[in-house]
């Protein structure tokens, strides 16, 4: 082994079609992107070169509402973090402890993350619709007339909505990644845990939380990440309404890209979401100084 | 050993990536742009048993895929301009707003097909100064420039050049549910502004929203604000505004401001910014809501949706100053065109397939109440009477102002519905809206 590892070409030749994708399929797009950030471009006739312009328009008097929609996906990301991982390792936990079907619940959390992005947002439009949603019909059911809105059509609740079933679609995918991990621990070191008297939910922080970490550190990274790509759920339930509440990074970009077809904007747009999503890969893994 | 192994897995690796690949032609057929073979003249071949040439093939980019109510009348056009020209084309279609990607795509790419469907104004016309797109002018039979009535080519063309032969005029109409008005016992199809005011208010003191909009898709929002401004602006006035990208004439202030008054009114449903068109539209064709400006395909939705198409009739908006706009100055125009690329191989013979098929499926659409024909030849016949209602709207038309979504550019329209989407929620002042889209 030592010797196929000294062997140059062998590492070139392993190495090659790993390098000619990620060339593919992400140096060239983004250096294109780049390319085209410095230019004001509609998309079909000749580009202008404007430098930076694209860049600083979109931080000094932005009046697209870029800073507010890059603000929206942070808030999806500490949703994502502080909601739904803290859901997916109460899951794995409890599941983890042989707890009577536990197949049979592994399935069910992890039905949502195989349905399509677009049913789940048909399913959530339904729940949140004000005439004939389900949650008013609950509120009502249970005395809180007054509490039933239109949730999508007010500014206020359109954010927490649309997070809502980001959360749900993906619980059961972080739960899949820590309950394995769980399983992979020692049950020794539980044991030893229950005989020094240490309860459940003391065993679940101070044993099995730091012996997961590398997975916690995945976890955390494919959550923010997730969350500055988020497009679809956002799109198909408000396109980023109402009046921009639920706008994110992704919804903008397409729409500067396709509809108002500033090609040049747009993709500075999409070279600081690139951006964004290194740095934070890079704060996290920092954070989590795990090798 | 080893050394030969790591070397056979590498292979191994790099032909599993080769798969994973695009086809090549001989798997699947691909469409090109260029036609495989020269329509200008067919090429010798010895390969073909019956050494006869090859048929020419044309490939045609349209947006009727499987599932819309034009498929089979656009395919069955496809094939009679096949059996017409004795030539092969490849139809392609995709869902709208992809369509419109791909056709954007193409064209910065060089690879626009010989043929293929778009809109007017503003979206043709970058197409047209980049120079993608053939003169039709040049090559235009005088059948079809006889044919066509007046003014329809004007979205397609710039500088008295023609660029597309339109297969479909639509106009503005608002769609009354007649059975509501008789419910409640409202024996007036408004056609004044006051006259409007009066039936939106005995509808709100019944317990029903008057008016229907999904302002998700924001351009159903404009079709409210853009005949508002009509009215309020003057049809000429809008024309030079689409040059110019100037609203300071007060008239589209006013219109922001009537807009708002009937939102804060109640003319519309409180979640209504948070509806998309076929959500909003389901409460229209159910008898929920009375009333819905719209486009004339509207007539052949009403008639696939609502449980008694009789119920519905379509009027030209109220007047609301009528020194500066009668009642017939209407919102619509030329819908979609069809246009030849600049790298089809033989311009003349593809611009008559195009007219070919421009005219034929101008006369299917208006058969189908989908579309008001451009062309005189066309039967004036059509199944649905609701349309045909919106299509006699138009032949007395005083004014046709294209839809503002198509009039103004990419940037400037952009901006305009998302404002109005904010004028509608009630997040920006009448004032606060017109400063907006004043900024360019």
């Amino acid at each position: 082994m030592n010797k196929l590892l000294s062997n140059k070409k062998a590492i070139v030749l392993f190495l090659f079609p790993a390098f000619a994708i990620f060339l593919t399929f992400i140096i060239v797009p983004s250096s294109v992107s780049l390319y085209y950030s410095l230019h004001d471009w509609n998309g079909v006739g000749a580009m202008t070169f404007v430098g930076i312009k694209n860049y600083v328009r979109l931080f000094v008097n932005n009046t697209d509402g870029f800073t507010s929609a890059v603000w929206h996906a942070g808030l999806i990301a500490l949703a994502s973090v502080f909601i739904q991982l803290p859901l997916s390792f109460c899951f794995a936990s409890i599941l983890a402890r042989r707890v009577r079907g536990e197949r049979f619940y592994l399935t069910v959390f992890f039905i949502p993350v195989i349905i399509s992005s677009t049913v789940v947002a048909q399913l959530w439009l339904k729940i949140f619709n004000g005439s004939y949603g389900l949650l008013n019909y609950l509120l009502t059911a249970v005395g809180l007339e007054k509490w039933t809105r239109a949730w999508l059509a007010k500014p206020q609740t359109a954010l927490p909505a649309v997070i809502i079933p980001i959360i749900w679609q993906y619980v059961g995918y972080h739960m899949l990644l820590m309950y394995t991990a769980i399983k992979g621990l020692s049950s020794d070191i539980f044991e030893a845990a229950r005989i020094d008297g240490a309860t459940n939910f003391q065993t679940a922080i101070r044993i099995t939380l730091p012996n997961i970490r590398p997975i916690i550190r995945v976890c955390v990274i494919f959550a923010v990440i997730g969350s500055l790509k988020s497009y679809d759920i956002i799109f198909m339930m408000t396109k980023g309404g109402p009046i921009g509440a639920t706008e994110v990074p992704t919804t903008l970009m397409v729409e500067t890209l396709f509809t108002a077809q500033r090609y040049g904007y747009g993709s500075a747009m999409a070279v600081i979401i690139i951006l964004l999503c290194f740095l934070l890969s890079l704060l996290i893994k920092k954070f989590f100084k795990v090798e | 050993m080893k050394k030969t192994l790591s070397i056979l897995l590498a292979v191994v690796l790099c032909f599993g990536l080769a798969a994973c690949g695009p086809q090549t032609p001989t798997d699947k057929p691909v469409v090109t742009t260029a036609p495989p073979v020269s329509t200008t003249a067919p090429q010798q071949t010895t390969e073909k048993p019956d050494d006869k040439p090859p048929a020419r093939e044309l490939t045609v980019w349209h947006i009727y895929g499987e599932g819309d109510a034009m498929h089979d009348t656009t395919m069955a056009v496809i094939k009679a301009a096949e059996e017409e020209f004795g030539i092969k084309i490849n139809a392609v279609s995709e869902e709208t707003e992809a369509y419109k990607v791909k056709c954007n795509a193409a064209a910065s790419g060089g690879t626009l097909p010989d043929i293929f469907l778009t809109w007017g104004r503003s979206v043709i016309g970058q197409f047209i100064d980049a120079g993608v797109l053939v003169n039709l002018s040049d090559y235009m039979s005088d059948d079809i420039a006889e044919n066509v009535t007046d003014g329809s080519f004007a979205e397609f063309s710039k500088d008295g050049n023609v660029y597309g032969f339109t297969d479909a005029n639509s106009v503005g109409a608002l769609f009354c549910n007649t059975a509501l008005f008789k419910k409640y016992n409202i024996d007036v199809i408004p056609t004044t502004w006051e006259e409007l005011g009066g039936v939106c208010q005995a509808f709100l003191d019944n317990g029903v929203t008057p008016f229907c909009v999904g302002a998700t898709d924001a351009w159903t929002l404009a079709m409210y604000y853009d005949i508002i401004a009509v009215r309020c602006v003057g049809a000429e006035k809008v024309a030079n505004t689409f040059l110019t990208n100037d609203f300071s004439d007060p008239g589209y202030l006013e219109a922001a401001q009537l807009l708002a008054q009937a939102v804060e009114l109640g003319c519309f449903r409180d979640d209504a910014i948070a509806l998309n068109r076929t959500e909003a539209e389901a409460d229209f064709y159910g008898g929920l809501i009375p009333m819905m400006m719209q486009g004339s395909w509207t007539a052949a939705r009403v008639y696939a949706n609502a449980e008694n198409p009789d119920d519905f009739t379509a009027v030209p908006f109220p007047v609301i100053h009528e020194d500066i706009a009668g009642h017939y100055s209407l919102t619509g125009g030329g819908q979609t065109a069809f246009c030849v690329s600049a790298k089809t191989a033989d311009p003349a013979f593809t611009t008559k397939v195009a007219e070919f098929i421009a005219q034929r499926l101008a006369d299917g659409k208006f058969a189908m109440g989908g579309g008001i024909s451009p062309y005189k030849s066309t039967p004036n016949e059509t199944s649905n009477a609701l349309f045909y209602k919106t299509f006699e709207m138009s032949t007395k038309a005083e004014s046709m102002t294209i839809w503002f979504d198509t009039g103004l550019n990419a940037e400037v329209k952009t901006v305009y519905l998302n404002k109005l989407q904010e004028l509608f929620a009630g997040a920006i002042t009448p004032e606060q809206f017109i400063e907006a889209i004043n900024s360019f």
